[in-house]
């Protein structure tokens, strides 16, 4: 297994061999390890110091069911602190067919290029046919130029403006190029190195073998078990994907609405999951409730969305997406909402942050709630690059600042997804405290065994949240799978000695993730976090959400013992 | 004593109807007559409030299994 490092300065590269001992670590684990060790702290995110780093879950490529993901690391531009961001889709799997684990960028430039990788090498051609446009004609093209069956990796208008709300983009399986390293303004950093696109040729190149077959086999068959009897994995994804989330929350007060001021939304029932599910199944077509972002995923937790006549409008439509671009804007029209999702993939922007931006801009007045033509105005002016769009495009902290907003719901400069944190406790500790800034994915308390209204026990569960987090970002496993797995750590080790061939236990995935998260903080604290930015924005402390009648009073000191300065650092 | 279950299980909607029970029974033991986890498996309210697994049911309690919160 190979590394491969770009200087996309002077456009050159080198391979570099992974010993075979650091093959346990992958994705998340091993982005934060290569941005601690190679990216000064003090560095500017989009100067030449700062690195992106793209790595492979340990498991991605072995063809377990939704083990496909890849994570994309560096110093965030939105938050200044370390960051990981990790997508399905399909080129994880083309990377992994190519011999890598991971790809690091170094240097900056001016122009765009566009860098394939191929068995023998790699190669720089030009972007400019490709800017300036939106991500599905930009991807079409260079589908065109490069082959049908390549993997690609894509910035859009707001990564090539180097705005703070840009992702990366790559494409399911399906090739729509819809599948987003969204959060953390990393698109930037692609931005400011020149990178427009990555074409992964995997040409030639045979599929991944795990090293130890029987041993990975045993292992699979009991994971794959395991996901078909859990009624999470094998029913409610298949059938309503995310979106199943949004009765749940509402029923909480924890679904956020205008601008996160409540938790409840009158209009829910106009936009929830059967909703969704019954407009899909109506106009038939191209649209289907379920589908899957990578190849092999039993879980398949996507869906297409078509217009009225059949045709697909885009996938997937999340639960995240339907909250920050619906409810917290006031807007309860499902076609009104993907319309935004839609144009969010099409300037390659982050959609939670996007849409927590807008809804920052509507308390400012902006805008009123409800909106829709005025949001998709918002976003269209981002995806020129007009002042209004380049302030959206900044962020909902940056908003706040610019309008003089108060109520801004961000951590660490980063927009909270779609769990208000006064509804749902535990989300607000791991917001609070992890080191990737207001964050769903990097602990999810949801099914953990706490009332979820009250702060008892929400410290201990975002801990625990947080860990298996990370064990499942590293290992490349999609935490949806997490219902059916998460805790039965022993299979995964398994699974992960058959597939790499190496010893490795289920102490060591979870001091594997406990070692990533101090990794993770000590970068902060040389960037210059302290205790001080794990807190909420003080409103959640002091107005109650009128849906779920609670304000965030988990005490700051006891989330200070699982924060920067406490025992996960 | 009655209660009422409403179960937004879309896979275990014959749990949704009125139940007769005896008194002192736990909303927990009445979950796992389910064959359900706590929090994995449903998210339990009763009466629109979140309870804990120790709640003892009252007469006329409203149950809601909602589906579990485990990302998105
Ligand atoms: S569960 Fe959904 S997001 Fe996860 S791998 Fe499967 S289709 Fe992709």
């Amino acid at each position: 297994m190979q590394l491969l490092r770009i200087d996309m300065t002077n456009l050159t590269y080198r391979y570099e061999e992974i010993p075979d001992e650091d093959l346990l670590l992958g994705g998340r684990a091993l982005t934060a390890k290569i941005v601690y060790q190679e990216v000064p702290p003090t560095a500017h995110p989009l100067g030449p110091h700062n690195k992106l780093v793209l790595a492979n879950g340990v498991l991605t490529g072995s063809m377990a069911s939704s083990t496909d993901r890849t994570s994309l690391g560096a110093k965030s531009p939105l938050t200044g602190g370390t960051k990981e961001s990790n997508a399905g889709g399909i080129a994880g799997l083309k990377l992994g067919r190519l011999g890598l684990r991971a790809i690091i960028f170094e240097g900056i430039r001016d122009d765009f290029q566009v860098i394939r990788i191929h068995k023998d090498g790699v190669q720089f051609e030009p972007a400019d046919p490709y800017l300036n446009q939106p991500i599905s004609q930009s991807a079409a093209k260079l589908r065109a130029r490069y082959g049908d069956h390549v993997g690609l990796y894509i910035i859009g208008v707001a990564g090539e403006k180097k705005m703070l709300t840009a992702g990366v983009s790559n494409m399911d399986k399906d090739k729509n190029p819809t599948r987003f390293y969204g959060r953390g303004g990393l698109g930037a950093v692609a931005g400011a190195k020149g990178i427009k696109a990555l074409i992964l040729d995997d040409t030639g190149v045979e599929r991944n073998k795990p090293r130890n077959p029987e041993r990975f086999r045993a292992a699979l068959k009991q994971y794959n078990q395991w996901l078909r009897e859990n009624p999470g994995t094998s029913k409610m994804f298949p059938e309503l994907g995310t979106m199943a989330m949004l009765d749940t929350t509402q029923r909480l007060g924890a679904l956020p609405t205008r601008n996160f001021s409540t938790g409840r939304f009158e209009k829910h029932e106009a936009i929830n999951a059967q909703a969704l599910r019954e407009t899909i199944l109506a106009r038939g077509g191209e649209g289907t409730p379920t589908h899957s972002c990578m190849p092999g995923c039993v879980i398949r937790c996507s869906n297409i969305y078509p217009d009225k006549e059949g045709r697909q409008v885009t996938s997937p439509i999340e639960y995240e997406n339907v909250s920050l671009l619906g409810s917290n804007l006031g807007i309860g029209d499902l076609d009104a909402i993907v319309e935004l999702n839609r144009w969010c993939n099409e300037y390659g922007v982050d959609t939670i942050e996007t849409g927590a931006a807008i809804g920052v801009a509507m308390e400012a007045g902006v805008i009123p709630f409800g909106d829709h033509e005025g949001a998709l105005r918002l976003l269209h002016e981002l995806g020129q690059g007009t002042p209004l769009g380049r302030i959206i495009g900044a962020g909902a902290a940056m908003v706040g600042k610019i309008y003089g907003i108060r109520r801004v719901p961000v951590v660490k400069g980063q927009a909270m997804p779609a769990y208000e944190p006064r509804g749902l406790k535990g989300l607000g500790v791991t917001y609070a405290t992890s080191p990737q800034g207001a964050d769903h994915t990097a602990g999810h308390t949801g099914s953990a065994k706490v009332n979820h209204h009250e702060a008892k026990g929400q410290v201990e569960a975002s801990k625990n949240a947080q860990i298996n987090a990370t064990i499942f970002d590293a290992l490349g496993i999609c935490s949806f799978a997490s219902g059916a797995i998460a805790g039965r750590y022993d299979l995964l080790a398994e699974l992960v000695s058959g597939y790499i061939g190496l010893e490795v236990t289920a102490d060591d995935i979870v001091q594997m993730a406990k070692d990533t998260l101090k990794t993770e903080h000590a970068f902060n604290r040389g960037a210059g976090m302290t205790k001080v930015h794990d807190r909420l924005p003080e409103h959640f402390y002091e107005e109650v959400n009128p849906a779920s009648q609670t304000v965030f009073d988990v005490p700051n000191e006891e989330m200070d013992t699982i924060g920067i300065e406490g025992s996960l650092a | 004593m009655k209660v009422v279950v409403r179960s937004h299980l879309t896979w275990r909607q014959d749990l949704s109807g009125e139940l007769h029970l005896a008194s002192g029974v736990t909303v927990g033991q009445l979950v796992q007559s389910f064959n359900l986890l706590w929090g994995e498996d449903a998210m339990v309210v009763v009466n629109n409030q979140m309870v804990d697994e120790s709640y003892e049911l009252q007469e006329g309690d409203q149950v809601e299994l909602l589906v579990p919160l485990v990302g998105g």
